[in-house]
């Protein structure tokens, strides 16, 4: 499958800006299931300063500085990524939980390794027995891990609701647990934190599914929305891909964009800026296009 | 031997079990000590406590302090010093210099593995958790190298010695070690309390480090085509070792300079200045890391430079030690270093850490399980405990809790024996008591290897027994000395450090934060003086006995002008009769509202709230003003201190004012004498006569201005003049009676007088004239010259003869008022003239709002 996708984040200042230093994560990586064809952060302001590197994780980082008086910035990232992810999801592996923990504990394959840095607690994603008490449940002893994975997902999709207004960034992953409402980054950091607290590997991946509309209705401009999932890592496997917002293994609807060990690693856009500005506001508008 | 070493009855007796630095096993003198003992101990009598109090004496006149976060002692905390060094014998410093060059290898070493192949990891030497773990390792600047071998610049290590006398590490410092600096002015002030016995003893000087130091830095520069600029990055006068950041900036000859002072632009780095955005390229920080750059690391940080991490990327910057090196300090890493050494080195380690248990491996955590109460907890990734904390020192319930702590994240715990001090011999009275003490090392690096420094910062318990917490500064500190054998001599020479080549503008050395610090240390300084000045003189019309309607109507006059000068409105100015009931008539009864505007620091206006602003601004420009300002600075406290105790009743304050005052004017004097003539100066100077000026309109319009009966007029006019310190100078010249107009002519229009107010005008003019020129300027006169010499003109044009006559009606001299108001007003708009043209370019930075992923269903 291929697509198209724009992704346009639209800061509106309210007041002059003199200057801003930003960063973006917002070109899609390669991996396993995915070639991205081209992609390109179109500007405005145009950027004095634009400088793309690979991070630590592999992600694709654009830096930019803007050094014009502006009230307005507008990032727009224009991607073409063919995925084809459908034929290698869901392992046959039968591998328990516990065998495959101990195994990024032990290992010292490069690839294990290079896996075992998901397992330790992140900024956004602290290790906490809470976590652990609810994936227990889960995790039985002597359990297969893709069927542990699978009764998680769905306990999951039981147990939570998904509700915009509720969160942020900022709400704590502990408090979410508690009110069990949020949207797809909470509910990815929480599988990441209860894939974590039984010693696997958990990363956070950033990125965009499609929509489709329903039969006979035209779809919408801007509709689609930038997603959040998580991904876990089966030695001899590699990484399985996991959407808990919606209870399914991505397939070819899912394009990754970034991955991280949670959102701050992957944040689509930060910056920094100097000026009076007191209340700026933020629009996103994303739409993945099928060509 | 205890005859040798204690000069009371009361003998000299270490610890059982801790090794003594003074004393061997059996009690004897250890042969190092011997010379230095002679020459100090037999002088007899306190000797030891005099030399003491010299020693906090000069510390206190360098305004030498640590201050500790949460001290009720208040912000600045004099740094404490005991008068007998440490000696380190040469032979043991053969050893120790070559041991802890090695140890230094082997982080630089592993710092760059760290942040480069990671060799280490993938061989499982080191443990990921201590790693990938940990929160100092930052990601963003993995691959990031400085030019050159090093990746480590610079490295301390806190060591003791064992019972058996072998010396040990207690932590390694890599962050950005703190020290060398009060290391420094310890040996300044040891050399001056202790002169003849340190040259006799053969002592190693210290000043050949600064030098390695300085030359390092500079070969760091990233490019050669310029000369090398080399700033040292401070968080501010908040931070508890801003004492030895400044100093350290004004030994070395660097710009202290904080993270908003710099920028960053086509991915280099500038030091925002007057004289426009000049280039830096090595940055010596003593910022930590993570909070250097709000884009890519703590993105709350108020103390960074956005786009810092993207400089070092791009290697235009040099920045030591380098961000990330805090990964060194993780005490996980301890029980590994001997492995690492050998993979690197393939040599054993020489200076061995205190015995360390990572409970991340799962004998370790059994055996720390099991020990919980003999060892000291530490977290070893940046997780809780935010202290170490002692096993043996908990209760049975927070041990369990510690114990589940270990048990569910064992990885993020660190276990280290307690054993890790030794004694050394301090000054308790009139003799020597052995304490409990750590010494820190600092090496630097210098060609393929480091230097050390030959000698270190010993600090020591206060009390016997008790052990020092090796991780913050403070406490009470002793010189070390490294002995130089007999056969050898060292030359103490002055420290000449390699300025760049070609004089620098000092326009461009000064970061423009620091020349609007000089401008309001003007402002505050001329402020304190006057409120000092005007308060004396209304202290002494309340002490006076005759109980006429003049004297009452003098009285009141003055105190409402106190009101005026210091804007502490209503004060004195309360209507009558609108007082609410339980309030004083302030009039009346002043002496509530006087000792407010004594000593109340949080009344803006009062002399306490002025003084302390005062002394911030000071601070805030420590590394601009000489030794001699800062023993005045202390005494200003001290003198306010003083006054508040010395004074029951506010009349009592009067005389002892005069002490407060002396002191502000002698550092006027220091300043005047010592600091050079360039823009800072100008600054500085434009700010206390703006005040200065702002002080006399507002003193002779709440008095003067007023047509009175001729009795009160003359008794004000002298007070006034007494005020200014002209009273003395008005007789002499005028003989007769106090006239106003003569007074006027004094006051206002005598340019040879440096009290008028034409003088002051004078003075901002001629200031003006050494301003940089705004880029944007293009006109011949600025805003606030043109304001100056639109006041400075209607002065000259003014006929003090009409000034001063009766008015025809009502009781305001309208015309004086007049003048003086609207000169008032132009000083004022000059001086925001003034901070609008040359200081608001640097806007507050915010954090953009994050994009969440909106999710979709």
């Amino acid at each position: 499958m291929k697509y198209r996708i724009v992704h346009v984040t639209r800061y509106d200042y309210g007041e002059v800006t003199e200057k801003c230093y930003n960063q973006a994560c917002l070109l899609p990586r390669a991996d396993a299931g995915q070639r991205c064809h081209e992609a390109e952060l179109q500007l405005n302001p145009r950027p004095v300063d634009y400088a793309e590197r690979v991070d630590f994780f592999g992600n694709r980082v654009s830096y930019f500085a803007i050094d014009e008086p502006h009230t307005e910035m507008v990032v727009r990232a224009v991607s073409c990524v063919e995925v084809g992810r459908s034929e290698n999801v869901l392992p046959s592996s039968a591998a328990t939980w516990e065998e495959v923990r101990d195994e990024l504990r032990c290992s010292r394959d490069p690839e294990v390794l290079a896996a075992r840095q998901f397992v330790f607690s992140s900024g956004l994603v602290r290790g906490a027995p809470a976590l652990e008490c609810y994936a227990a449940h889960s995790f039985l002893p002597g359990r297969p891990l893709v069927e542990a994975l699978l009764d998680l997902l769905s306990r999951m999709a039981a147990d939570f609701t998904f509700d915009p207004g509720v969160t942020d960034i900022t709400t704590p992953l502990l408090e979410v647990l508690g009110h069990r409402r949020g949207v797809c980054q909470d509910f990815a950091h929480l599988a990441i934190g209860f894939l974590r607290s039984h010693g696997l590997a958990a990363r956070y991946v950033s990125g965009y599914l499609e929509t489709l509309p329903p039969p006979g209705v035209e779809k919408l401009r801007g509709a689609d929305a930038s997603h959040a999932w998580v991904s876990t890592f089966l030695p001899g496997q590699g990484w399985l891909d996991l959407d808990p917002t919606n209870n399914l293994v991505p397939r070819d609807q899912h394009v990754t964009l970034a991955w991280g060990r949670d959102y701050s690693d992957v944040a689509p856009l930060k910056g920094v800026l100097f000026g009076a500005v007191r209340n700026h506001r933020l629009e996103v508008t994303v739409d993945v296009e099928r060509v | 031997m205890e005859k040798e070493i204690a000069s009371t009855s009361c003998p000299y007796l270490p610890e059982a079990g801790v090794h003594d630095e003074l004393c061997d096993v059996d009690g004897g003198l250890r042969p190092k000590w011997r010379h230095l003992i002679q020459t100090i101990a037999p002088s007899g009598g306190d000797e030891l406590g005099r030399r003491r109090r010299r020693a906090q004496r000069l510390l206190y006149e360098d305004g030498a302090c640590y201050s500790v976060h949460g001290d009720p002692a208040g912000l600045n905390r004099p740094w404490e010093i005991d008068p007998v060094p440490l000696l380190i014998a040469a032979e043991e410093w053969g050893w120790l210099e070559a041991a802890v060059q090695q140890r230094a290898r082997v982080l630089d070493y592993l710092l760059a593995d760290l942040y480069g192949p990671r060799e280490l990891l993938q061989e499982g030497i080191v443990p990921l958790d201590l790693v990938y773990g940990d929160r100092a390792f930052l990601r963003p600047c993995d691959g990031i190298r400085l030019p050159g071998p090093h990746a480590l610049v610079l490295y301390a290590a806190d060591v003791a010695r064992g019972a058996d006398g072998s010396f040990r590490v207690l932590g390694d410092r890599a962050q950005a070690p703190a020290g060398v600096g009060y290391a420094l002015e310890n040996r300044s002030v040891m050399s001056r309390i202790l002169p003849a016995v340190s040259r006799q003893a053969h002592v190693h000087p210290l000043n050949e480090f600064f030098r390695t130091l300085d030359a390092t830095l500079q070969a760091l520069a990233p490019t050669r085509d310029e000369p090398a600029r080399v700033v040292l990055l401070t968080p501010g006068p908040h931070n508890e070792a801003y004492f030895e950041h400044a100093y350290l900036a004004s030994y070395l000859g660097y710009s202290l300079v904080r993270g908003s002072d710099l920028t960053v632009q086509d991915g280099r780095v500038w030091l925002r200045s007057l004289g426009g955005l000049e280039p830096v390229h090595v940055i010596l920080r003593r910022t930590a890391d993570y909070f250097c750059d709000p884009l890519e690391l703590r993105q709350d940080s108020m103390l960074g430079t956005p786009g810092l991490v993207e400089a070092a990327r791009r290697g235009n910057v040099s920045i030591v030690n380098p961000l990330g090196a805090g990964l060194l300090e993780n005490p996980g890493l301890l029980p590994f270093l001997p492995e690492i050494t050998r993979h690197f080195l393939g040599e054993a380690l020489q200076l061995p850490s205190a015995p360390t248990w990572w409970c991340g491996r799962p004998d370790d955590l059994e055996y720390v399980l099991a020990h919980l109460g003999e060892l000291v907890i530490q977290a070893a990734a940046g997780g809780p405990p935010e202290r170490p904390v002692e096993g043996g020192l908990l209760t049975r319930l927070e041990r369990e809790r510690l114990e589940a702590q270990i048990r569910f994240r064992p990885h993020a715990f660190v276990a280290q024996e307690p054993t890790g001090s030794y004694s050394v011999p301090v000054v308790a009275g009139a003799r020597l008591e052995p304490r409990r003490a750590v010494s820190r090392l600092f090496a630097v690096a210098e060609g393929e290897t480091f230097a050390v420094l030959p000698g270190a910062l010993t600090r020591f318990a206060p009390r016997r027994g008790d052990r020092v917490a090796a991780q913050q500064l403070g406490g009470i500190s002793k010189d070390t000395w490294v002995l130089v054998p007999e056969t050898a001599r060292v030359e103490d020479s002055r420290v000449e450090l390699t300025q760049p080549p070609g004089s620098i503008d000092p326009l461009r050395l000064l970061p423009s934060r620091a020349t609007e610090d000089l401008f309001w240390f003007g402002r505050y300084q001329e402020r304190a003086e006057q409120g000092v000045r005007l308060l004396r003189t209304a202290l002494r019309s309340l002490g006076e006995s005759e109980d006429s309607v003049v004297q009452r109507i003098r009285r009141e006059t003055l105190l409402q002008s106190l009101t005026h000068l210091t804007g502490t409105y209503p004060g004195f100015l309360r209507p009558q009769g609108e007082h609410r009931p339980g309030e004083p008539d302030f009039l009346a009864e002043p002496a509530d509202e006087l000792r407010a505007l004594l000593f109340d620091e949080q009344r803006d206006g009062s002399v306490a709230f002025n003084l302390r602003k005062f002394l911030d601004s000071a601070n805030d420009i420590r590394d601009l003003l000489s030794a001699d300002a800062w023993r005045l600075l202390n005494d200003a406290d001290a003198d306010l201190v003083a006054l508040r105790t010395a004074t029951s009743e506010p009349e009592d304050a009067a005389p002892r004012l005069g002490a407060l005052l002396k002191t502000l004017q002698a550092v006027t004097g220091n300043v005047l004498e010592t600091m050079i003539r360039g823009p800072g100066w100008s600054f500085l100077e434009i700010g206390r006569r703006v005040e200065r000026g702002l002080a006399l309109t507002s003193l002779l319009r709440s008095t003067l201005a007023f047509h009175r009966d001729p009795a009160v007029e003359e008794l004000l006019a002298e007070d006034v003049l007494s005020t200014v310190e002209m009273l003395v100078s008005y007789r002499r010249r005028f003989r007769a009676g106090v006239e106003l107009s003569s007074v006027l002519d004094m006051l206002l229009l005598d340019e040879s007088n440096p009290r008028a107010l034409s003088y002051q005008l004078d003075r901002i003019q001629k200031a003006c004239r050494h301003l940089p020129a705004p880029s944007d300027s293009r006109q011949r006169l600025r805003q606030e010259e043109r304001l100056i010499l639109g006041a400075s003109t209607e002065l000259r044009l003014a006929d003090t003869t009409s000034l001063a006559s009766a008015p025809s009606r009502g009781d305001v001299r309208e015309e004086l008022d007049g003048l003086l108001e609207r000169t008032r007003e132009r000083l004022a708009s000059a001086a925001n003239a003034i901070l609008h043209d040359y200081f608001t370019h640097v806007a507050e930075s915010q954090q953009l709002v994050p994009t969440g992923t909106e999710g979709d269903a």
